[in-house]
This record gives C-alpha cells, sequence and structure tokens, in this order.
C-alpha cells in the first residue's frame, strides 16, 4: 500500500483565543473547514488505471461497430483487461476484478468512451479504428514508459512490462 | 539488488541469446526467417557489448558467457527452432524486467525499458511465426 501522507495545517492558537463556539462545535464532530486534513495525493498509478479503462472502451467502441473484427481485437482487449485489474490490485490488494467479456459478449462496459466535447470518437471504418487504437496505443506505451522511469523500483517492473506490452500490440493494429 | 548486479542478470540473459540464435538460426530454411534470426542475434550481439562497456566503467567484472547452454527441447527444425526463439525473448525480457526493479538509475530503466520493449516485440514476432495463439502476453517479462 502506498504511504500516505497527510499534511494538517497548524493553527496558532490566538486565531481561536475567542473562538470557543467554533472550537466547541469541532470537538463536537463538525469540522471546520481549516480542520480538513490536506487530501493526500492521488496515487499515480489512478491516471494509468483510467488510462487502460479508455482503451478497453476504444476497443469495445471499434468491436461493437465492427464485429468482424472481434476476433483480431479480442486477445488485445483482454491484455489491457489484465493491466486493469492487475494495476488496480497494486493500488488496492483487495479489489476484484473487472469481469472480462466484451459489452458484444454480454459484459458491462468497463470504460466511459463518451466523447469529450472537442474529441473524437472512434471511427466505424476498419482502417480509421485499426489507426485509432493503435494512436492510442502508442500514447499508452509512452505514458507507462514515462510512469516506469520514475517510479519507485517495486512498480517500476510493472509498468515497463505494461509499456512493452501496449509496444508489442503495434504491429498486430497495423 | 544492486544496478550492478541488475546489469550482470541481464549480461548472462544476453549471452545466452546470442549463442542460441546461433542455433536457431541453422534450422530454419525460409530466407525471411533466417534473415529475422540473423537480426535477433546481431540486436542481442549489440546490447551484450553495450553490457559489458558499462559493467567495465563501473569497475565490475563483466559475466561471461556460457560455452553452451541447456534448451528445453531439442532444435531440430523450424518448429522446435521458433519455440527456442519466443523461451529467448522470454527469458530475456524477465532479465530486463527485473532489472527496472533492480536500479533506481534513469538511464539504467531507460535502457532496461528499451531492451524488455525489444525483446516483447521479437517475442510476438516468433510467436506469430510459430502460429502460437494470443501472440502477445499482457505482462512481458513477469512469470504468469
Amino acid at each position: 500500500m502506498p504511504l500516505v501522507v497527510t499534511r494538517r495545517r497548524v493553527l496558532g492558537g490566538a486565531l481561536f483565543g475567542g473562538g470557543a463556539a467554533l472550537l466547541g462545535s469541532a470537538a463536537s464532530g463538525c469540522r471546520a473547514p481549516w480542520q480538513d486534513a490536506k487530501a493526500a495525493p492521488p496515487d499515480p498509478l489512478e491516471a494509468l488505471i483510467a488510462a487502460e479503462r479508455g482503451l478497453i472502451a476504444s476497443y469495445d467502441a471499434v468491436i461493437t461497430a465492427l464485429p468482424q473484427l472481434s476476433g483480431r481485437l479480442s486477445a488485445l482487449r483482454a491484455d489491457h483487461l489484465t493491466h486493469l485489474n492487475v494495476l488496480r490490485r497494486t493500488v488496492d490488494p483487495g479489489a476484484a476484478d473487472l469481469p472480462g467479456a466484451a459489452p458484444t459478449a454480454g459484459g458491462a462496459p468497463i470504460g466511459n468512451h463518451a466523447p469529450k466535447p472537442g474529441g473524437n470518437p472512434m471511427p466505424t471504418d476498419q482502417p480509421g479504428a485499426l489507426a485509432a487504437l493503435a494512436t492510442a496505443t502508442r500514447q499508452a506505451a509512452d505514458r507507462f514508459g514515462q510512469a516506469c522511469l520514475t517510479a519507485p523500483p517495486r512498480r517500476a517492473g510493472l509498468l515497463g512490462a505494461i509499456a512493452a506490452c501496449e509496444s508489442s500490440h503495434l504491429g498486430l493494429l497495423s | 539488488m544492486s544496478t550492478v548486479d541488475a546489469l550482470q542478470k541481464a549480461l548472462a540473459a544476453e549471452h545466452a541469446a546470442v549463442w542460441a540464435y546461433g542455433l536457431i538460426g541453422g534450422q530454419l530454411v525460409n530466407t525471411a526467417r533466417q534473415q529475422l534470426a540473423t537480426e535477433c542475434l546481431g540486436a542481442h550481439a549489440t546490447r551484450r557489448d553495450a553490457l559489458v562497456a558499462t559493467l567495465t566503467a563501473r569497475k565490475a567484472t563483466p559475466v561471461q558467457a556460457e560455452a553452451g547452454y541447456e534448451v528445453p527441447q531439442p532444435v531440430r527444425d523450424p518448429a522446435s527452432a521458433y519455440a527456442l526463439a519466443v523461451h529467448v525473448e522470454e527469458g530475456v525480457a524477465a532479465a530486463w524486467r527485473a532489472a527496472l526493479a533492480g536500479t533506481a538509475e534513469r538511464q539504467v530503466r531507460q535502457t532496461g525499458l528499451a531492451a524488455l520493449t525489444d525483446a516483447s516485440n521479437r517475442a510476438v514476432t516468433w510467436r506469430t511465426a510459430a502460429g502460437k495463439t494470443p501472440a502477445t502476453v499482457p505482462l512481458p517479462g513477469i512469470a504468469p
């Protein structure tokens, strides 16, 4: 589990010199805003988990629109699902695996592929769709690679392996 | 594991890979695949030489190649040659993946990441040649 560091702002007693009522309410359980612990920074893996969810959602969008690609793409999608589950368990060792099936096979959607304002939905022609998956995969490989370079040693191997896997998909998406 | 230990283990794997590709190339009849085996041998020799230089610069004695290595199954035809090639790339991937975890030095990590990526790509190529599906593994260099 990552070490969680919280920073609590320590306020001088003078500020509360006349604030007995405030102190009273704090003591009874209501937290004054300045008493909130500064939130621990999110685990950097969360952004990578979101990236894998996005990739899986992209695969699901393509497989739904172009079912003839399902055979070719399902193994690649399965790799991303493994990445997602391993990353989730790294952040939370008790996390249960997400179910595997693509929506076209009855599974629940895993990522949110709603196009962002100004964003592009997945192309619905085969060459365009494969190119879009390759672009997204290349971006993921770069992100995981960068994360690997600066990760603590216990995570560097996993992040490097995921980066390498993403790269290994590129030849199969052309 | 120290950085030097990590590099020595990677070097041991690259020595084995160079030896193995000599065996592999000898069993291939397809010209394109022979060419591929030659390129793989060259790539591993390049990594080996770079590791020797790095270790020497760090005042370590680079681990030596063995005279020969055990193979999981006899190499006597293209199919067994492809299988050995996959096995070799998986072994090289494992050594470099461990090296990533064995160092905090950015430059060593960069080398390790590139080497792990190369090994993963080559493993996919050889699995495809062997007709193995799926051709990819989700976590190259990490035992399933």
